[in-house]
């Protein structure tokens, strides 16, 4: 059994041998490839603190056998700024103090990323909350989350760069 | 070696005088939005292995049989930790010296005595291997019948509830009272269980190097986790280095090391390699602590002109069968309004579960909704508005000790909350609003109250040559934004900017900064903070104004104010002399001092001092299907001095969302046969998902406080969820008037009776 | 108890996915997008020796319209059902129910061939199957057969495919114009598994109600379809009168238990209060 598969992670291929199809993608990104930026809160797809981009959509790693995305392009909370430069919608986090303990921020982020490109949710907030509601926050940051999207977007969109996000 | 934690040094706003004040974002915003903040379960030491629990399916009675060929055969197993074979420790884990040291399950026989305990760990080179060995242990077991719910087993008085609060406390005759009242009323309410379920599951990597124990771990407490794992392991507490930069979330479940995090450290001991051990998300609910369930009876007497005669608050609740922890719920009615005669009390059951812990709010969030509801109930008894009800109860003196308040803003919040949220409006009589869709509208409201707490903690302060200074303290960040909010207090108490000033937190190797938890982080270790930057400066002082080259001589230290890196001749700002200049010439490169800080007796004897708040909230409810929906939600908060507004605003906003949830979201679910809880999962349990909440607002209504410390903070984390859960409830009586007693209101409970 | 040797196998075809299953024996599984097998992994609720990802099977993917039925490849995501300008236009049902399938995240690995092979009677899509008359295509060693949605759901997770077969497409007639469709569900927490759900298709020519087809979600063992409801219907007018007598024609049709989220009577009358709005959105939209 073959269990060798080659990834693109933040835009650098990974060449990764698995010894256990049971691995997951979140599994893998944080004891393997030390991206631990990318969260576990509940490895069943219940709490949203996992989410990727996989091939530019946002999904629960926890939820992805690493095994069946030989080739995939994944995108994590690591690979999101330009260098020192913060993406919009981490700098819209900050801004409108959209987290507390910080737990779930990277599938936060993640999925509003992935929200944005799905480009559905116009500037509507209540659509913005439905769209985010699978990103559990215990703290209960959700105001500034939900404030946090739309500033980004807004951003995004006068920037012209929805694609490029 | 404590991991360097990159904080932004330039604050985004700038500053005018004074740091404290300034509504900053955090400090530590850049390396959570990047990933770059790292959680316990973040590290991996070089050689580390995993370890996974096995846990009991039982409640009560005792495992007869685990496979340990079979898990112990399976690839990359290394070893299988059963109480055979556990490595020995110097402390009983079912010791227990002092009501802060609760009792440990780690392996120390082979009883079962709840639902979800350790009964064996296996360690593997991996995390796959790790759980595929826990599966094969397939554990038997002999069973006794298990003790479940509020009516589990014989009712008996605790010896004490909370720590260390009487179980029964009363003044005047609440009997007499009653029995003179116009108006009387009496109801019982019932709140679920209920399990913190931090975002981060707790987590320990551990290693050992001989007799020295390094550990990443999240700890509300972390000078107490060192003590008690030393205790533990019979070795000295500076021997234990922990770190715990960031906990993802805490709420009182990581404020004592729990049993899975010394199992953790055991397993590495066994091993001889560091080991990471992560609880699964399902086994969060048992060894790490939950809300009790409550189930409260209040009685109300008032007399014609709407004052009360009397108050009892009587809560029943559940504690472990080997342990002791009694939620305090009654206790919420010693200070929030002014009777003549109050009676609280407790009584308890033990059951077949892991030991309750405090929770966000213990106490005053469970005994919050039965006295809030129970006063608005009072208050449609009397025909009376229930704002205009408790403004005539009003509390002018804490009502149990008769003390006065160290300060009370709550008249203000009241009035603010009110005006903002345009109570005025609000119909007398319930189900009398519709929206445009047909949902009836109801609005209702809260009182918010919680102590103002300090505990003990010290600070060690550094001023350096080259200007800068240091400010150490072992504070811990779990949300509430200590990495920013003490880093401003640090920079004033230095006479600092902020990029001038480093605050070093979060590792045991620090100045113990206490326990954050009780809402009394911010006051304490601030206080220690502004102590040891008091200390230094008056050793900088000395320097000056004992030395004739200083142009500060002869100024004597109360002649010296520090700011901007330089002291200032008091009453002469011509003549000053940087914080560098003084060192350079005393030949020093720098200088240290320490603070402490703790509750001020002769204060506490003097006065009450809580927070206080009012909430106010609009809920919907849909008549054919009982489907709720917050809508909207005002909450006026008076907790002494801000330190960051930004910061508070949040911690309002989080308490807040608990209040709801606790209104109509979350509940832990046990099965009445087995014990175990049937909805250990964030998909069953439920807590608010982003669009359950409604549109929020928190103000912050300004109150000086001359008695609470010296630097007039109380606490923010806890409050909000006081008064919210109350106000929820309340709409949704006013929506539909229907009055629901039992928590989470449940949509059967709106459409019964139909 | 011996220990699990887990394969994987990664067929390219669905004839060789079924060969690896038959390969593996009765202690196989195939997984799609993963969203419901991985967590079940996980927790041991299932543990396959053998898993064989269907994922990279070119014949499962693709939505196509062939005349007066729309195909829809297995390997469907929940996203392109939601998105697809083709299941819009001809099988708009399905693009109502998709929003409500869940969260994003998990819309966009899941699989609608998933979905309905597991059979989740609280899931929307397989409930949906009921409503728009889908047919599954199954593959297996002997050969494909179509399955019509009533023949198809057959117990709690029972369905018609039997070990190592697998379904490879759902064929949807083509709604016509006539068509009239509406679905909503009622849970306590959005995005979660509904209390209740309904999806109505009905045929409303000249104003009188034919081939009405009435699916509910979450009131039984498995998805289930409200004929005693649609018999009310049928050849009526969609009048309140009607609309009254399909609400009372479920107590025959639904037979919910008692679980921990509400008692089954008041299932029930969630089932009427969500059917009589949706049947009322129809008329008034008519």
């Amino acid at each position: 059994m073959d269990l060798s598969i080659s990834l693109t992670v933040n835009g650098v291929r990974r060449d990764v041998a698995l010894d256990n199809p049971r691995v997951t993608l979140l599994d893998l990104l944080r004891e393997r490839l030390d991206l631990t930026g990318t969260k576990k809160g509940c490895d069943r797809g219940q709490c949203g603190a996992c989410t990727i981009l996989l091939d530019g959509r946002r999904i629960n790693s926890c939820l992805a056998l690493a095994i069946s995305h030989d080739g995939a392009d994944i995108l994590t909370i690591e690979g999101l700024a330009q260098g020192e430069e913060l993406h919009p919608v981490q700098a819209a986090f900050i801004a409108h103090d959209g987290f507390q303990c910080g737990f779930c921020t990277p599938g936060q982020i993640m999925s509003a990323v992935g929200l944005i490109r799905e480009g559905q949710a116009g500037d509507d907030p209540e659509r913005v909350r439905e769209a985010m509601s699978g990103n559990l926050c215990r703290c209960g940051a959700y105001a500034g989350i939900t404030e946090a999207v739309l500033e980004a977007q807004k951003t995004l969109a006068d920037a012209g760069r929805r694609d490029a996000a | 070696m404590s991991p360097e934690i990159r904080l932004s040094t330039t604050p985004a706003h700038a500053r005018h005088g004074s740091s404290i004040g300034q509504p900053l974002t955090r400090r530590d915003g850049a390396l959570k939005v990047t990933g770059g903040a790292r959680y316990a379960a973040d590290n991996h030491p070089e050689g580390m292995v995993h370890a996974v629990l096995a846990t009991s399916s039982i409640a009560r009675g005792r495992v007869t049989f685990l496979d340990l060929d079979a898990a112990k055969a399976h690839p990359g197993v290394l070893a299988v930790m059963t109480p055979a074979n556990r490595p020995p420790l110097a402390e009983d884990p079912d010791a227990k010296l002092h009501p802060f040291m609760f009792r440990l399950d780690l392996l120390q026989n082979d009883l079962v005595r709840y639902a979800g305990q350790p009964i064996a760990v296996v360690i593997a080179e991996t995390l796959e291997a790790a759980t595929e060995g826990a599966a094969l242990l397939a554990p038997r077991y002999e069973t006794l019948p298990a003790r479940v719910g509020l009516d589990g087993d014989t009712p008996f008085i605790p010896a004490a509830v909370g720590i260390g609060n009487p179980a029964e406390v009363r003044i005047g005759d609440v009997e007499a009272g009653l029995a003179g009242a116009a108006t009387r009323i009496e109801a019982v309410y019932e709140t679920p269980a209920q399990y913190h379920n931090a975002m981060e599951p707790h987590a320990i990597v551990a290693a050992w190097d001989g007799d020295a124990l390094s550990i990443d771990t999240p700890s509300q407490a972390l000078a107490m986790a060192q003590g008690r794992i030393a205790g533990l392991f019979g070795i000295a507490p500076d021997n234990i280095h922990i770190r715990s930069p960031f906990l993802g979330g805490g709420f009182g479940s990581k404020g004592f090391i729990t049993g899975p995090q010394a199992l953790g450290i055991l397993a590495a001991r066994m091993v001889g390699r560091p080991v990471k051990l992560v609880l699964r998300r399902e086994q969060m609910y048992g060894p790490v602590g939950h809300r009790a369930p409550t189930r409260q009876r209040l009685r109300l007497g008032v007399g014609r002109d709407g004052t009360l005669t009397a108050l009892g608050h009587h809560a029943k609740t559940t504690s472990s069968t080997y342990d002791d922890f009694f939620e305090p719920a009654a206790d919420v009615a010693h200070t929030l309004y002014a009777s003549p005669a109050i009676a609280t009390s407790h009584e308890a059951v033990r059951i077949d579960t892991g030991t309750p812990l405090f929770m966000r709010a213990p106490g005053e969030a469970t005994g919050s909704i039965a006295l809030e509801s129970a006063i608005d109930e009072t208050a449609w008894a009397c025909g009376m508005d229930p704002l205009a009800f408790r403004l005539k109860n009003y509390a002018e003196v804490e009502p149990i000790s008769g003390k006065p308040f160290s300060s009370k803003a709550l008249r203000e919040c009241y009035a603010q909350g009110a005006e903002r949220f345009g109570w005025s409006r609000r119909p007398f009589a319930p189900r009398q609003m519709r929206d445009e869709d047909g949902l009836l509208v109801g609005w209702g409201m809260g009182t918010a109250t919680f102590p103002a707490l300090m505990f003990q903690a010290e600070a060690r302060a550094v001023l350096k040559r080259d200007g800068t200074g240091v400010m150490e303290s072992g504070t811990h960040d779990m949300g509430q934004g200590a990495w920013t909010a003490f880093a401003q207090i640090a920079a004033d108490a230095l006479g600092l900017d902020m990029a001038r000033t480093e605050f070093r937190a979060g590792t045991s190797d620090l100045p113990d900064a206490g326990i954050a938890g009780g809402s009394a982080h911010t006051a304490t270790a601030g206080m220690a903070i502004h102590h040891a930057g008091a200390a230094v400066i008056a050793r900088l002082a000395d320097l000056a104004t004992g030395d004739a080259r200083s142009p500060l001589f002869g100024a004597g230290n109360a002649g010296v104010v520090a700011r901007d890196g330089r002291l200032f001749r008091r009453g002469d700002e011509s003549r000053s002399e940087s914080y560098g200049d003084i060192l350079a010439r005393a030949g020093l490169g720098e200088i240290d001092a320490r603070g402490t800080s703790a509750a001020d007796p002769d204060a506490q004897a003097s006065y009450a001092m809580h927070a206080h708040g009012a909430v106010f909230a609009e809920v919907k409810v849909d008549p054919d299907l009982g489907q709720i929906r917050a809508t909207r939600l005002v909450g006026a908060f008076a907790a002494g001095r801000v330190i960051n507004s930004r910061l508070v605003r949040s911690q309002y906003y989080g308490g807040m969302i608990w209040g709801v949830s606790f209104a109509l979201h979350e509940q832990a679910v046990a099965d009445p046969r087995s014990g175990r809880i049937l909805n250990a999962n964030l998909g069953e349990y439920h807590i608010p998902v982003n669009a359950d909440v409604p549109a929020l607002e928190a103000l912050i209504v300004e109150e000086h406080d001359p008695h609470v410390n010296a630097l007039g903070i109380k606490g923010v984390g806890e409050i909000g969820v006081t008064g919210t859960a109350g106000a929820v409830a309340n709409a949704v009586w006013h929506a539909t008037g229907r009055r629901c007693r039992r928590f989470p209101i449940r949509l059967d409970d709106l459409l019964t009776g139909r | 108890m011996k220990a699990r040797a887990f394969s994987y196998v990664c067929p390219a075809t669905v004839a060789e996915a079924l060969d690896a299953f038959a390969a593996a024996g009765s202690e196989a599984s195939f997984i799609a997008g993963g969203q419901s097998l991985v967590p079940a992994l996980a927790l041991r609720l299932q543990a396959p020796e053998c898993l064989v990802d269907i994922g990279r099977i070119a014949e499962l993917r693709g939505i196509s319209q062939d005349g007066e039925w729309l195909r829809l490849g297995a390997l469907t995501r929940h996203v392109e059902v939601h998105d697809h300008p083709l299941i819009a236009a001809c099988a708009p049902l399905l693009a109502l129910a998709a929003p409500f399938v869940a969260h994003p995240a998990i819309r966009n690995r899941g699989t609608l061939g998933g979905s309905i092979a597991l059979a989740d009677p609280a899931s929307e899509f397989p409930a949906m199957m009921l409503a728009v008359a889908a047919e599954m295509e199954i593959a297996g060693p002997a050969g494909r057969r179509r399955v019509p949605a009533t023949d198809f759901f057959q117990d709690l997770y029972q369905t018609a495919i039997e070990p190592g077969e697998l379904l490879v497409a759902i064929h949807i007639p083509v709604a016509r114009p006539g068509h009239r469709c509406a679905f909503d569900e009622f849970a306590r927490r959005r995005g979660d598994y509904a209390i209740v759900g309904c999806g109505v298709m009905l045929a409303l020519p000249a104003d009188v109600v034919n081939e009405a087809r009435i699916a509910f979600l979450s009131v039984g063992s498995t998805p289930l379809r409200a004929r005693a409801a649609e018999a009310a219907l049928n050849g009526r007018p969609l009048d309140a009168a009607a609309i009254r007598d399909a609400q009372a024609a479920l107590a025959s049709d639904l037979d919910p238990a008692d679980d921990e989220q509400v008692p089954a009577a008041m299932r029930l009358h969630l089932a009427r209060v969500l059917l009589g709005r949706l049947l009322g959105k129809i008329a008034a939209a008519a």
